[in-house]
């Protein structure tokens, strides 16, 4: 499949659809004729459904397309409830299904309700049948069938999509104050002609993926065909989304890798002076910024991939940090490739203007921007109070494991202290100097450890306090992770050696990103009466300043 | 006996995962007002699973009726009686 994602043609293929607004369907088709489908089976033999994969696979495709990586990509996710919560019979099912062609799209949000997702209003009516026909039942008896009616909208591959994996409401909510997500449930419904496709939307970003809406008219539904429990349903997609979490992260790194390999292009052949673009001082700048942060995005994509892998639903934190900081970081490598391009960057015949459009989409998949802070604000708190801390894991030594098992390991999240992780890694041997944001995260933590409850409860302080603190961990991935030395020494295996010197590239993500990040906090720190010491701004602030000018040499050197 | 300690416990547990003093949790206090919703439910519940060895259902309606710290702990100590 990599082989065939690489090939120049595919680009040209692809770009035509995304003009045309056409699915790449002869695309799609080879591909699974490439036995794709087999590495979302959780067939026995190699271990391919892994977190791993499905990862690569989500960051290979999006560095041709969100439209092509969105299509792909949505078969891991539609078949993460059943990962979860499948017997294994449903799972042998599921397997023989997917193994013959058979496409699957995930049902969750309605019009009305967007990201209430509590506020489902789709329903399965519980019943039996009796004569051919469904009777439906009093609550308490077991369904034998759920009577399907309602519409979900804004589906990405729903209308071509054989099974799909739907979120309804089978029973009220509970009356208590917790229970308003109680009587959802969810089913895999096999399209018959009950369903009815609702026209395509056009977007802005992915403009060839097909993203359309469904309705329900009395589809049936055997009970055979429920994954997990009735009332289960909420529990499972926050599951599920706890876990592709991370493969939006990767997407983000694909495309911002894809916008670097563009902009680094453009900047060595682009000679309005009579010499590339990419020897001028402020255009390496840029470009030594632009590849620091797609370094950035790729390790903390790599990091939740590897919690994920370990531990299951309880690498919650690290899934919604990796998706939080991926989708920024690479938001802003694209506007610094932008500075690259100028006005070929918005030109429908460059292919740049794919990524300033692309980068755009995947911050609103599996919880918005304001999901993930208002978790990673209610964690980090957990984090500093004292006495906090978690045992040490190695998450990058467990083996790739399948998705069915690695999903279903669960206890509480993982919640190290970025201090004592920093630490650990200053105890490794490596050639990024972690001391500077080591300093940075206790000086964090012990400013927070300060703030009262009040302040706390204030998303205003809480989001922008939970960015920083995100910030900090996609720093420290990359000093685990970006250092090759490092890495190493972690269990991983080496990336590919890039045209830049890796350590000065790490270096420089580090300082940058954990610089502004601390310049953010002390901001508002400040606001709630919390001093933030100067001292690690400064001490980060002079490692960006050298790791950038070697960065920066070293752009310019190689054109 | 049994009820008061576990009682203490999820106190603790309410402390520990929700970031709040110790002494703020009482055993008549809202769950909701130490910021408990549908979404972290999910962690206090996984905390208390941790701490037990039990594995509590989310679909289990009791669950989503709890009101005080103190319906928790009696929710939990059934439980725990169901499971000897």
């Amino acid at each position: 499949v990599a082989a065939e994602l690489a090939r120049s043609e595919v680009e040209v293929e692809l770009a035509r659809c995304e003009r045309n607004e056409e699915f790449p369907e002869e695309l799609v088709t080879r591909l699974r004729q490439l036995d794709l489908p087999l590495l979302f089976a959780a067939a026995p033999g190699p271990e391919i459904t892994t977190t791993y994969h499905i990862h690569t696979l989500n960051a290979l495709a999006a560095q041709r397309s969100a439209s092509l990586a969105i299509t792909l990509g949505i078969t891991g996710l539609a078949l993460l409830p059943a990962y979860l919560a499948a017997t294994d019979d449903q799972l042998a099912r599921i397997r023989e299904r997917v193994l013959a062609g058979g496409q699957v799209a995930m049902l969750l949000s309605e019009w009305q309700r967007g990201s209430n997702l509590a506020g489902t209003e789709t329903r399965g009516e519980r019943g039996h049948i009796d004569g051919g026909a469904f009777r439906p039942i009093a609550p308490g008896q077991p369904a034998g069938h759920y009577r399907i009616t309602g519409e979900k909208q804004l589906i990405n591959l729903v209308r071509r999509a054989d099974l799909l994996m739907t979120l309804v409401r089978t029973g009220e909510p509970a009356p208590g104050s917790l229970g308003r997500a109680g009587g959802l449930t969810m089913l895999l419904v096999e399209r018959d002609g009950t369903v009815e496709n609702l026209p395509r939307w056009r977007t802005l970003p992915a403009p060839a993926a097909d993203i359309g809406g469904a309705r329900f008219s009395g589809t049936l539904v055997p009970a055979e065909r429920r994954i997990g429990e009735e009332g289960e349903g909420f529990r499972l997609v926050q599951s599920a989304l706890t876990l592709s979490r991370g493969g939006i992260a990767a997407f983000a790194s694909g495309t911002a890798s894809r916008a670097c390999g563009l902009a680094f292009a453009y900047a060595s052949e682009r000679a309005p002076y009579g010499e590339p673009i990419a020897r001028l001082e402020p255009i390496a700048e840029h470009l030594a910024r632009m590849a620091a942060l797609d370094l950035a995005v790729t390790c903390v994509s790599l990091r939740a991939a590897a919690a994920a892998n370990a531990l299951g639903l309880r690498a919650a934190h690290q899934t919604a940090v990796a998706k939080l900081v991926a989708c920024d970081l690479a938001e802003r490598a694209v506007t610094e490739g932008r500075a690259v391009l100028s006005a070929r960057a918005l030109l429908h015949e460059h292919p740049y203007q794919q990524v300033v459009r692309d980068v755009i989409l995947y911050g609103i998949f599996d919880g918005t921007r304001h999901v993930m802070l208002d978790q990673i604000a209610w964690r980090a708190r957990q984090m500093c109070r004292p006495g906090a801390g978690a045992e040490a894991v190695q998450v990058y030594r467990e083996p790739p494991a399948r998705l069915d098992r690695s999903a279903r390991r669960r206890g509480r999240p993982w919640l190290p202290r970025p201090s004592e992780t920093a630490a650990a890694l200053a105890e490794l041997p490596g050639d990024v100097d972690v001391a500077p944001l080591a300093m940075a995260c206790r000086a964090l933590e012990a400013a927070l450890a300060g703030v009262d409850a009040d302040t706390w409860a204030r998303p205003s302080f809480a989001f922008a306090i939970a960015a920083s603190w995100a910030d900090l961990e996609a720093a420290l991935a990359v000093a685990e992770l970006g250092d090759p030395t490092r890495r190493a020494a972690l269990g991983m295996t080496a990336m590919p050696a890039a045209d830049l010197p890796q350590p000065d590239l790490a270096e420089l993500a580090v300082a940058l990103i954990a610089g502004e990040a601390l310049m953010s906090a002390r901001r508002i720190l400040a606001g709630a009466g919390v001093d933030l010491p100067l001292a690690p701004e400064r001490e980060l602030a002079i490692m960006e300043h050298r790791a950038g000018a070697r960065v920066r040499g070293a752009v310019q050197a190689n054109n | 006996v049994a009820q008061s300690k576990t009682l203490e416990t999820v106190m603790g547990l309410i402390a520990d995962v929700c970031a709040v003093d110790a002494g703020t949790v009482k055993p008549e206090g809202k769950l909701l007002a130490f910021g408990i919703d549908s979404v972290r439910l999910l962690d206090l519940i996984l905390a208390i699973e941790d701490r037990y060895g039990l594995e509590l259902s989310e679909s289990d309606p009791e669950l989503g009726a709890l009101e005080t710290v103190r319906d928790l702990a009696a929710l939990v100590e059934r439980r725990l009686e169901a499971h000897r």
